[in-house]
């Protein structure tokens, strides 16, 4: 008798009443990752009250996942099936946060997203209001751009460099809307580039994108791609990576010089927060902050356009 | 005689000389010029892309890991080099195949239930541990037949009678051994440690991790019970493991009204008799083969090994509280009519001393049982006992005889395969599932072919049912025809008129016992060595909650001593081998005498009869040693 039923009463009690009198003023929350075909986060939505200090206790229940809190800068790396995963943080800003996670593991991999709501005790009733997301409407996010014109070799910012300190370039305005196809058009009519084969110019454009960025703002982007882009996009953007295959339609190809060439950086930071519409494409807008969505379109564009030559 | 003595010892060393040849001679295979192999080594859930990978020694080995539906890694045996791979991510191996032979790669990573067997093949050539293997396997068999027929033996194994002759050795004379078996509390002790193991298990299955290498439950019932039971317990001491069982002991204790009550009252049981046309072993082959079709599941699922062990003690239960004594044990454990079967070969026996004590002796108080203890809870009449596949080891009758009449004694192994009472159809089938189950496990779990786990795994019902039905066919049909086959042929060469095709059929079967046993041995090193150090990090967090009893939960997956296991694997099926020749031979002489004729004049006959079941069971041997070593 006390084997059969004082002992699992022993045990459960250990977990279940002594364990949670142990953590004191933590809130200790336990996390069970699925994949979303068997069910996802559990549970999906979470809230805790501003200043709580939040211990969430993760667990796998099949594969190998992640778990990373968009926005807060929260990243567990693997979660080990089997094996509890714990991570501890102040919630002190008061909002609606997505955890994800960022780890391929199904084909519905990107619906494996959960809801952190931080509340304010003070002012627990205040609704909460999503910033909404400015300027998508009059993009043109969704229609294919190929290009008019493109490179047929890896344009060089090092060589453009050289030949923009030759020349006299007219302006050109905010460069984040137009695509490198409208800029390489806007610089070859100009007069002072007439003598300047279209590589020239290409290696030119690649000069002025390139110029817009820094060195740590492309790596920051670097890193968030492998980590959330590469599963399908490929580890070098060739769009083959092994979540592609389960999708009707293939991810994009950034290798692809036509298509790459034909699309602005607004477009393309429009389309990473807010996905793709009818293709695989998940929206990014609750994970990434503005800032991260910047780097990593900037990342994107060293698969167009090279730095120097490599190889 | 001399002259005969001299010929045995020419003939021993001469064979024993071709072993060593085979052991140690230079095969004429060598490496071809050595080069580099890039390879993309694609996993998915749960096999490799390629499975089997060939190269020669000396060779440079650059492998890319992609995993394309979840995080894999891959650990190559022998090599203990490792990666992993995130969908997305490749990881690279770079490494020299120095040394022959065959090893595993098995994914390092928990990612679904058949993890645990996914698993491809590198084989270095020239795979020389193969080629001896091989070459020792069919030393032993051709030896074996040889010998046999160079010097057959005139004189058939006396069939043993119920009080065992010959050479024993009385366990029961060592006194404090004597006193700890009279004890009334020795099996109950043993079962309440294993009913507390249970306990756990049935809850860490039902409420712990779904991931089978976190919980105590996979690893404590299918990696550590199983692999002690097949090394260890069953080998060496017979049915021990039915004493100290903790399944039957609450069924047993309400029947008995108390744990350790000397003699009960009234049983708390309708104790109705067990329906004579049942007293077989059908009903455990069929619980049996039940089992093994779906212990893809079983196997790795925790929440359903709670489930099956629950209705294993429920079942248990439920029956002793119909059925007098233990029905359970005797007639529906699929684990106890194995067990029966192999304990045949164990060392250790419970016998009476005499019999011609027993026959002046009406009380029969082991049977019937007394104010020292309970009548017999399996069923047997100890004064009959022949054979220790009934017999549970419980004790009972050694408390209640008072003539002092019961010994436990050491003997040589396999005595009872000899025995002719008792044979039955049943029990050669047992033999025969578990011979090919063996085999079978070894090539879905364990093989390369991912096709065979996908379609193990089946989802859909006509999947699974084609599965079960193939799995069935071949368990019930194709290798028991084999046999059927390898036996016609027997009683062909032999000439044996008087004996029936099947009961010969139903005798040669006894000789496969040693070989299915070396088989699950074998079978058993190849998981143990490997998986073994799970046991581990579930013993301090047995449910997969964080806990961290004995400070040993972060204890990684370390696969030991795996370059052992082949070497162990060939060794123990040639011994099993050659067990297994000797018994079909005496098995033989018996049919030999049956036939009430001067077969000493032609003791030859038998050896040519033993031919197709050698055959037949260095076929099987073979066939382990292409899914291990080949």
């Amino acid at each position: 008798m006390i084997i059969v039923i004082g002992f699992p009463t022993g045990v459960f009690a250990y977990q279940y009443v002594y364990l949670p009198s142990t953590h004191g003023e933590v809130k200790v929350i336990d996390l069970v990752a699925r994949a979303p075909e068997a069910g996802g986060w559990d549970p999906e939505y979470i809230t805790v009250d501003k200043g709580d200090t939040v211990r969430l206790q993760i667990t796998g229940h099949d594969v190998v996942h992640g778990f990373a809190i968009g926005e807060l800068g929260i990243d567990v790396g693997s979660i080990i099936p089997g094996e509890v995963t714990t991570v501890e943080f102040v919630a002190d800003e008061v909002g609606r946060f997505t955890y994800y996670c960022n780890v391929w593991c199904d084909p519905y991999h990107y619906r494996m997203r959960g809801t952190l709501e931080v509340v304010d005790p003070a002012a627990p009733d205040d609704p909460f209001v999503a910033e909404e997301e400015p300027g998508f409407a009059e993009l043109d996010i969704d229609s294919p751009h190929e290009a008019e014109f493109y490179p047929a070799n890896p344009p060089l910012a090092v060589r453009g460099q050289a030949l923009a300190d030759q020349i006299e370039l007219l302006a050109l305005g905010d460069l984040r809307g137009q695509s490198p196809s409208a800029v390489f058009q806007a610089i070859r009519e100009q007069d002072s580039v007439a003598s300047l084969s279209d590589g020239e110019v290409w290696d030119l454009v690649a000069y002025l994108w390139s110029a817009a960025t820094t060195p740590e703002w492309v790596a920051t982007g670097e890193a968030l791609y492998a980590k959330n882009c590469a599963a399908c996009h490929g580890e070098t953007g060739g769009g083959d990576g092994p979540g592609g295959r389960y999708m009707e339609e293939r991810p994009t190809d950034f290798t692809d010089a036509r298509t790459m060439a034909g699309g602005s950086s607004e477009i393309y930071y429009a389309k990473i927060r807010r996905g793709g519409m009818g293709t695989g494409m998940p929206y990014w807008g609750t994970i990434f902050t503005e800032e991260e969505t910047w780097s990593i379109v900037d990342y994107l564009w060293t698969f167009l356009f090279k730095e120097v030559e490599t190889e | 005689m001399k002259e005969a003595m001299v010929n045995k010892l020419i003939f021993v060393i001469l064979f024993a000389g071709l072993a060593v040849v085979a052991l140690i001679a230079p095969l004429p295979l060598h490496a071809d010029q050595q080069s580099e192999h890039y390879l993309t080594l694609e996993a998915r859930s749960f096999a490799f892309e390629p499975a089997v990978i060939q190269v020669n020694q000396g060779d440079r080995v650059i492998l890319e890991l992609e995993s394309v539906d979840v995080t894999h890694g891959v650990y190559i045996d022998g090599y203990e080099v490792e990666a992993v791979s995130e969908p997305g991510h490749k990881a690279h191996l770079d490494f020299v195949a120095d040394r022959v032979g065959k090893f595993k790669y098995r994914c390092s990573l928990a990612c679904g239930p058949l993890h645990p067997f996914m698993i491809g093949e590198l084989i270095v050539r020239p795979n020389i541990p193969y080629w001896r293997g091989v070459a020792l396997a069919l030393l032993a068999a051709v030896g074996s037949v040889v010998y046999l027929w160079k010097s057959p033996s005139r004189q058939a194994v006396a069939n043993p009678g119920p009080q065992a002759a010959g050479r024993r050795i009385e366990l029961t004379r060592i006194p404090l051994l004597k006193r700890l078996l009279l004890w009334r509390g020795f099996q109950p002790v043993l079962m309440l440690v294993t009913l507390f193991g249970f306990v756990l298990a049935v809850m860490t299955g039902l409420f712990g991790t779904p991931v089978g290498s976190k919980n105590f439950s996979i690893i404590f019932v299918w990696i550590v019970w199983w692999a002690v039971l097949k090394i260890v317990l069953v080998p060496l001491t017979g049915r021990l493991w039915c004493t100290m069982c903790p399944i039957p002991a609450p069924g047993e204790w309400l029947q008995r009204r108390g744990i350790l009550v000397k003699r009960g009252g009234k049983p708390l049981s309708l104790a109705k008799k067990w329906p004579r046309k049942l007293d077989d072993v059908w009903l455990q082959n069929f619980g049996l083969l039940a089992v093994t079709i779906f212990s893809p599941i079983i196997l790795t699922v925790p929440s359903v090994t709670g489930i099956v062990l629950l209705i294993f003690i429920v079942m248990a239960v439920v029956l002793s509280l119909v059925f007098e004594r233990r029905v359970f044990c005797r007639y529906f454990c699929p684990v106890g009519g194995f067990v029966g079967l192999y304990s045949m070969v164990s060392p250790l026996e419970l016998r009476v001393k005499d019999v011609e004590v027993c026959h002046n002796h009406r009380e029969k108080e082991c049977y019937l049982g007394s104010a020292e203890g309970h009548g017999c809870p399996w069923l047997v009449k100890p004064w009959r006992l022949q054979r220790n596949a009934h017999c549970g080891l419980c004790t009972e009758c050694l408390k209640t005889c008072p003539k002092d009449n019961v010994a436990v004694n050491l003997r040589p192994f396999g005595s009872d395969l000899f025995v002719e009472r008792g044979r039955g159809l049943g029990e050669a089938y047992n033999a025969l599932i578990m011979l090919t189950c063996a085999l079978l496990y070894s090539a879905i779990f364990l093989g390369p072919w991912g096709w065979l786990k996908d379609w193990a795994d089946a989802a859909s019902i006509s999947g699974r049912a084609l599965y079960a039905g193939t799995f069935l066919a071949v368990n019930l049909l194709a290798v028991p025809g084999l046999f059927l086959l390898a036996t016609a042929l027997s009683k062909g060469l032999s000439g044996v008129r008087s004996v029936s095709l099947k009961q010969l059929f139903i005798n040669h079967s006894y000789a496969l016992v040693p070989m299915g046993l070396s088989m699950w041995i074998a079978f058993s090193f190849s998981f143990i060595f490997v998986n073994g150090s799970y046991a581990l990090s579930v013993i301090s967090d047995p449910f997969g909650w964080g806990w961290d009893l004995f400070g040993t939960r972060s204890f990684p997956w370390t696969p030991v001593l795996i370059e052992l296991v082949p070497y162990l694997q060939v060794v123990t099926l040639i011994a099993g081998l050659v067990f297994s020749i000797y018994v079909a031979y005496r098995i033989g002489q018996q049919h030999g005498a049956d036939e009430n004729q001067a077969t000493c004049g032609e003791p030859r006959r038998t050896v040519r009869g033993l031919i197709p079941i050698a055959a037949f069971l260095a076929v099987a041997t073979f066939a382990f040693l292409r899914l291990y070593l080949g």
